[in-house]
């Protein structure tokens, strides 16, 4: 029989029963709709969360320094200066001529003991000129820059407020942040008692706006704005505002930001209170990680346990974070695939009670010459349609929802709208519409094809 | 032996009624050749509709062998047996067993459809058998929309679709009263007189038995009786 005609017949069935046929299309509908839905959505948020973390600090390696809490065997958290002061002890019985050295650790950690709350009493880790070395000695490190934070009271024309400052290299700083100036230009060498502000300070915060080139002053001391950072775009461009700070200005300054609290001590020249790596190009970025932690271990005398450093890579952070939206996608497209399930039973069963409905017609075209195989593609493309046409109303539903939800959440964040539809959903949507229809069509069509005529014929 | 169309060979058929086997035919052997219009009578349950369906291939022997065309029908694939049966039997059932969502024109193209004769040479022919049964103005209707008359007579044209050798009818008339059944029957002999087909009719009723050339009688399963009709009659006459 040709597939015109088969198809003719086959649609001619579909449309016999159009309340049966559409009920099963409806199944079919919200399965590949749901699917469609939460893979989309599922991707669209990936990706701007990606996008986010790539902006909140892309490939750049972090690194702080911090004093690893451990937990002792009567589960109180200690800090982790007893055990270093263990190890001192081991190292004074190898190392004789380290006495004087280790003395004082032990010195320090008997304080230590007694009163560990207080924090002064702690030799604080810090992050130094020898780290950066360290760090520049390996092959794959391209730029380094400092950061050294701290905070200061802002007044502009008669108004004042606090703000977060942020000392960095202003060598390499511009070379590895992802920020940039929207007035302006970036801080570069030499660069003295300037600073850059992001947007939103200089719009936002004083009744005037703050503009290039008008001095701010910060402690009473008074800086020139030489750059006007862009906004940050996008989903999570708000969130990103929070991590980030407002006023950026080379290192060096930060530490003669004299505070207005008079009994605070001057800060300590060259320590750190963090340092950006950005790697080489090619880098193995796995590789150049370990090694780093292996190099400031040495350097810095510490092990696995005792490690006073810290080191944050966003990478990992948007691998996982990425892991994370992936595994709840599958498991929402998991549930969404359900009722794709459900409504392929739908299909199925249709194609059952239409078997056994058309059983006698069957057996009539088989006593008039119609092979097994006419009879198989007769009911294969009945369930085809069915799953097709469920399959393409769908897929527009679940676009459609897509964006609604999309709309949503773009008023609800206020961010602009964008059309997003993933091909991935769209072509996994599409292929198990197909495949499901054709699976639940396949036992009730074999079924049907392999009817006795004879039987098929007395069948009432 | 040229002239056999079919060959029943010791045929048996056997059902299983759970623990009770019923032979519903027992040891047939008969042939079918040209140009015979031959009817199977015997009482209800004597396995007249039972060889109907074996003179037809719509189902197989349990025992003994059945020859279509001389071919063993055991031996031929599904779909070359299918097709066979298609170019060279033509069903005409009590119950017309039209396709209820077609229209009688639809129905009688659809064998035409499944042998892959061309839409138009299809349609061409369709609407002359129409024509040929008395239906040129009821074309369009579907069976629900004619009398049970008027579907049998597409059954018929159905059944000449494909232009085959054979016309098997069992109880055609069985429906019908008995003036429209004998226009039914009339069809049937012009069928075997003028077009020269083998008509094979199974029927209750001996007087429409008095228009077949032969007569084939089964009892309880066995054929008891095979013979020419002397006193044929003409329904015409
Ligand atoms: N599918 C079947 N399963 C079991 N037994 C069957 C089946 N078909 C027929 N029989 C039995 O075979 C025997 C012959 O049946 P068949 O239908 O051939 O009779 P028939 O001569 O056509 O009768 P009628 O004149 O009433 O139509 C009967 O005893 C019947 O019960
Ligand atoms: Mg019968």
């Amino acid at each position: 029989m040709k597939s015109k005609k088969i198809l003719k017949i086959a649609f001619n069935m579909v449309k016999a029963n159009k309340l049966r046929s559409w009920l099963t299309i409806i199944g079919v509908i919200i399965g590949i709709a749901s699917v469609m839905a939460i893979v989309t959505t599922g991707e669209y948020f990936q990706e701007q969360v990606t996008e986010t973390l790539e902006g909140l600090g892309g490939d750049t390696i972090t690194i702080v320094a911090s004093i690893p809490f451990q937990v002792n065997e009567d589960g109180e958290m200690v800090k982790d200066t007893e055990v270093s002061s263990e190890v001192a002890a081991e190292t004074e019985e190898v190392a004789p001529e380290t006495e004087e050295v280790t003395e004082e650790t032990e010195e320090v950690s008997e304080t230590n003991n007694s009163d560990s709350i207080e924090p002064e009493s702690v030799t604080e880790a810090e992050l130094t000129k020898t780290d950066v070395f360290t760090l520049l000695s390996i092959p794959d490190v391209e730029y380094i820059n400092v950061n050294v934070e701290g905070g200061a009271e802002l007044t502009f024309g008669s108004e004042t407020t606090s703000v977060g400052v942020k000392g960095v290299d202003p060598n390499f700083w511009p070379k590895l942040t992802n920020k940039k100036v929207e007035q302006g230009r970036m801080l570069k060498s030499g660069d003295k008692s300037v600073v850059i502000i992001s947007k939103e300070l200089s719009n936002d915060t004083f009744e005037q706006e703050i503009r290039l080139n008008q001095m701010i002053l910060l402690n009473g001391r008074s800086y020139r704005v030489i750059g006007i950072l862009e906004k940050d775009e996008g989903l999570l461009g708000g969130l990103k505002g929070l991590f980030g700070s407002s006023i950026y200005m080379p290192y060096k300054d930060v530490y003669s930001l004299s505070y207005s609290d008079e009994d605070m001590p001057e800060r300590e020249r060259e320590v750190y209170d963090s340092i950006e790596i950005k790697l080489d190009e090619g880098a193995d970025y796995d590789a150049a990680l370990k090694e780093i932690e292996r190099k400031l271990r040495r350097s810095r005398r510490v092990t696995e346990d005792t490690q006073d450093f810290y080191i944050n890579s966003p990478k990992k952070t948007i691998e996982s974070t990425g892991k994370l939206i992936n595994g709840l996608t599958a498991f929402l497209a998991f549930i969404a695939g359900i009722s794709l399930l459900v409504g392929s039973t739908g299909i199925a069963n249709t194609m059952f009670t239409s078997v056994l409905e058309k059983t006698k017609e069957i057996g009539i075209m088989k006593a008039i010459g119609a092979k097994n195989k006419d009879i198989m593609l007769i009911f294969l493309c009945n369930a085809a349609m069915i799953s097709l046409v469920g399959g393409i109303i769908g897929i527009l539903l679940g676009t459609a929802a897509v964006q609604v939800i999309l709309l949503l959440i773009s008023i609800q964040m206020k961010v602009p709208f964008e059309f997003a539809l993933s091909l991935k959903g769209t072509v996994t949507a599409t292929l198990v519409s197909i495949i499901v229809g054709l699976i639940a069509g396949l036992v009730p069509a074999k079924n049907a094809a392999e009817l006795k005529p004879v039987d098929a014929l007395r069948y009432e | 032996m040229e002239n056999t169309l079919i060959a029943f060979r010791n045929v048996w058929k056997t059902y299983q009624m759970g623990e009770v086997q019923v032979n519903a035919l027992k040891d047939v052997t008969v042939k079918l050749g040209r140009n015979e219009f031959a009817a199977i009578i015997g009482p209800s349950g004597s396995g007249k509709s039972t060889m109907m369906n074996l003179v037809g291939c719509l189902d197989i022997p349990s025992k003994g062998e059945i020859f279509l065309k001389g071919r063993n029908i055991a031996l031929l694939e599904e779909s070359d047996l299918a097709a066979l049966r298609g170019r060279t039997i033509g069903f005409v059932f009590q119950q017309y067993n039209l396709i209820p969502g077609m229209t009688a024109l639809e129905n009688v193209l659809l064998p035409l459809e499944i042998q892959e004769i061309d839409d138009d040479t299809a349609e061409k022919r369709a609407k002359e058998l129409l024509t040929l049964v008395g239906l040129s103005d009821k074309m369009q209707n579907k069976p629900s929309q004619l009398s049970g008359g008027q579907q049998q007579r597409v059954s018929i044209a159905r059944s000449l679709a494909c232009d085959p050798e054979i016309i098997l009818a069992d109880e055609p008339t069985g429906a019908l009263d008995s003036v429209t059944g004998k226009e039914v029957i009339g069809i049937l002999y012009r069928l075997w007189k003028e077009k020269e087909k083998t008509v094979v009719m199974v029927t209750h009723d001996l007087h429409l038995a008095g228009y077949a050339s032969r007569h084939i009688q089964l009892k309880d399963g066995e054929m008891v009786r095979d013979e020419p009709n002397k006193e044929q009659i003409d329904p015409e006459a």
